[in-house]
């Protein structure tokens, strides 16, 4: 077992594109830490990078004082659940699981043995001697994790494992990778671009975004603290206002403007002049009797609370998750509490909602 | 066809949902007609012709058996059969056993794939007697090889390389090596990549990842590349004669059918040949095929699409 794995700006590029650059980050044993971010951000490309299936362009992979990154997958031992499986499509299911430890030499009884335990973990001893091919999609994520895990990795990776289940066996295989993680006490880093996955499963996320990791942090931390606008999109729906700062901005408090309506505001981080965006969840939105005016346009009933889109009498719709009891047409204040109201430099480009 | 009739028929068609079904007739059917004319026409009917005249001997009053017996019992016939095997079968068992690990390492497209895959397209496309007619010129007592291997020092005295097994082996193997290389570079490419990754991250070397991973999942398409190499090479005839001794090592049996036909003019023996080619060509292909039911036949690719 290893106390830290260390990635010391790892970049990987394919032609002039980097597909992942400069990403630093080091992850302690037992963890769970997700990377998360739209397709096509280099998530995958990470995975790659740290089981040794892709050499790296440049940086340095260190598992305490030995560094990995020059060696072979097979001499890097890292469990690997793949996007797509990749199941060994003429072996059963007990022969994929077996075959890491066949590769290791284990001997036969001992084979046998963390075979069995590891088909119950799975709990798929009925069909330990079925072909993948006649195996449920659920089933056969469980073998591939089954396969990665019997050979007891110090690291366990995985890329996208839920991304073609459906929603029940999704939320049902999300508890028991948990508790497989728990169980055995792995170290695991699960790729996802799914970020209640995320927020639901890790210790600690790390948001990705054109290869460039954006910010990591605990789940609650990044929900509510995003560092930038992409990371605040990723995390959950916002609300957006196009607004200026009223006095030169800095961290911490301040006052911004949004057509001529003052508003309390936080940044986290310290931004330039220019035009600002303020960002803030529709649970964070409060009827209160100053703030901004606002006509109710529609209201979407959810049982303990309602969804309500309002158009704002300065311009420009918002959504909010209340419990008040409104109708279309009835007029309010709205505000937002400073600390939730988060601004950020606007970006040139029209903002795309992922 | 009135009017009445052609309204009926646009009725019966519009009704159904299918454009080809007409009134619960499934048409798709029709499509196959002019394949299967093709070949009764070119395949069926010549053989069934060829079969039936091998039991009609020419000449007063022979036996329906007489040209299998003489066939049988002329050391001149019968010797062809094993002879034409003596150089298939080794050349087929070369040719696939050197185009799989050829595949293997060429598996991923990249230049050096495309330029290899060029190369060996080029004596596929220039045909058996082209590269005859190019062989015995390299592999002459005085042609290149010889000549290069001399001046090197590496042979006392010229290789005899033409007029016996080698030259016709050397041929078969140039022009069929490409074929099954081909071939098996498109089961190979089919087959899912990353599970030769996840057998890495499991520990298998890149030899144990071919043994354990490719190797059996590439039987069914090794087994066809077998059959359709060792069948080209059975019917060698170009080369035999060119390259080879057609009256003595290499008299093939193609060699015999062809001195039945045009040299006898008997034509019903020159048919009984063919017959005992096809029989002996169908055994090879049926031992092979009845050995793949014992392997793996299913999709290979790793799960979820
Ligand atoms: N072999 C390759 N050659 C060229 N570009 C590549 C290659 N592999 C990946 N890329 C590029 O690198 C970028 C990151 O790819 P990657 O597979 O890591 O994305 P991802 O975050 O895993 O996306 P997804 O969620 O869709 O799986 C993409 O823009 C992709 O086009
Ligand atoms: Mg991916």
């Amino acid at each position: 077992m290893f106390q830290q794995l260390e990635m010391k700006s790892i970049t990987r590029s394919f032609g002039d594109y980097q597909a992942l650059s400069s990403m630093n980050l080091s992850i302690k044993a037992g963890e769970f830490v997700s990377l998360l971010g739209p397709s096509g951000c280099g998530k995958s490309t990470a995975l790659n990078c740290l089981s040794g299936l892709l050499p790296l362009t440049a940086g340095e992979i260190w598992l305490d004082d030995r560094r990995i990154d020059t060696l072979p997958p097979e001499r890097r031992g890292f469990g690997m659940v793949f996007q797509n499986y990749a199941l060994f499509p003429h072996m059963s299911a007990k022969k994929n699981i077996r075959f890491g430890l066949e590769m290791r030499k284990v001997s036969a009884a001992d084979q046998s043995r963390r075979v069995d335990s590891a088909l119950s973990l799975v709990r798929l001893q009925q069909h330990a001697d079925k072909l993948p091919g006649q195996l449920s999609g659920g089933q056969q994520q469980r073998v591939a994790i089954a396969r990665a895990i019997v050979i007891e990795p110090p690291l366990v990776l995985m890329d996208e494992p839920l991304s073609n289940l459906d929603a029940a066996l999704r939320i049902e295989m999300r508890e028991e990778i948990l508790r497989i993680h728990q169980t055995l006490g792995l170290t695991t880093i699960y790729v996802t671009h799914d970020q209640d996955e995320a927020l639901a499963m890790s210790d600690r996320i790390v948001v990705m975004k054109e290869g460039v990791m954006q910010q990591q942090g605990a789940p609650q931390e990044l929900y509510n603290r995003p560092i930038n606008i992409d990371v605040a999109l990723f995390m959950g729906y916002r609300n957006l206002l196009d607004v200026t700062a009223t006095a030169a901005p800095r961290a911490g408090r301040l006052k911004v403007s949004h057509k001529g309506a003052d508003l309390d505001a936080t940044a986290l981080t310290d931004i330039a002049d220019g035009p600002l965006i303020a960002a803030f969840k529709p649970d964070d939105v409060v009827f209160s009797d100053s703030g901004l005016p606002a006509t109710v346009d529609s209201v979407i009933y959810g049982g303990r609370d309602s969804t309500v889109k309002l158009d704002l009498e300065h311009g420009g719709q918002i959504h909010a998750r209340v419990s008040d009891a409104v109708r279309p047409g009835d007029r309010v204040h709205v505000s937002v509490p400073a600390e939730h109201l988060l601004v950020y430099p606007r970006p040139a480009q029209p903002i795309a909602r992922p | 066809m009135t009017s009445e009739t052609i309204a009926a028929s646009t009725a019966s068609r519009s009704a159904n949902a299918d454009p080809s079904t007409v009134a619960g007739r499934d048409l798709r059917l029709l499509m196959i007609v002019p394949g299967v004319l093709v070949i009764v026409g070119l395949f069926v009917y010549p053989f069934i012709y060829g079969f039936i005249s091998s039991f009609n001997p020419q000449g007063e009053n022979a036996e329906w058996l007489a040209n299998y017996q003489r066939f049988f019992s002329e050391p001149r016939l019968y010797e062809t059969v094993g002879k034409t095997l003596w150089l298939a079968l080794p050349v087929t068992i070369l040719n696939v056993g050197l185009a799989v690990p050829f595949a293997f390492m060429l598996r991923t497209p990249s230049r050096g794939q495309r330029l290899l895959s060029t190369l060996l397209v080029i004596p596929m496309t220039l045909g058996t007697v082209l590269v005859a007619e190019g062989l015995m010129l390299y592999l002459a007592p005085n042609g290149w090889l010889n000549r290069s291997l001399l001046e090197l020092g590496l042979l006392g005295s010229p290789l005899r390389l033409l007029n016996n097994y080698w030259g016709v082996a050397l041929s078969l193997l140039i022009t069929g090596f490409p074929f099954a290389f081909m071939m098996m570079l498109s089961y190979t490419t089919g087959i899912d990549p990353t599970l030769a990754r996840a057998a890495a991250t499991l520990g298998a070397s890149p030899m144990e990842q071919f043994r354990r991973i490719y190797l059996p999942l590439l039987v069914p398409g090794l087994t066809i590349t077998f059959c359709l190499t060792f069948v080209q090479a059975f019917a060698v005839f170009p080369s035999a004669v060119l390259l080879g001794a057609p009256a003595g090592a290499t008299r093939v049996i193609s060699i015999a059918a062809y001195e039945m036909a045009y040299e006898e003019y008997n034509w019903s023996m020159a048919s009984t040949v063919a017959m005992v080619m096809g029989a002996t060509q169908l055994v090879i292909v049926g031992i092979v095929l009845g050995l793949r039911q014992f392997s793996y036949r299913g999709p290979v690719v790793g799960g979820k699409g």
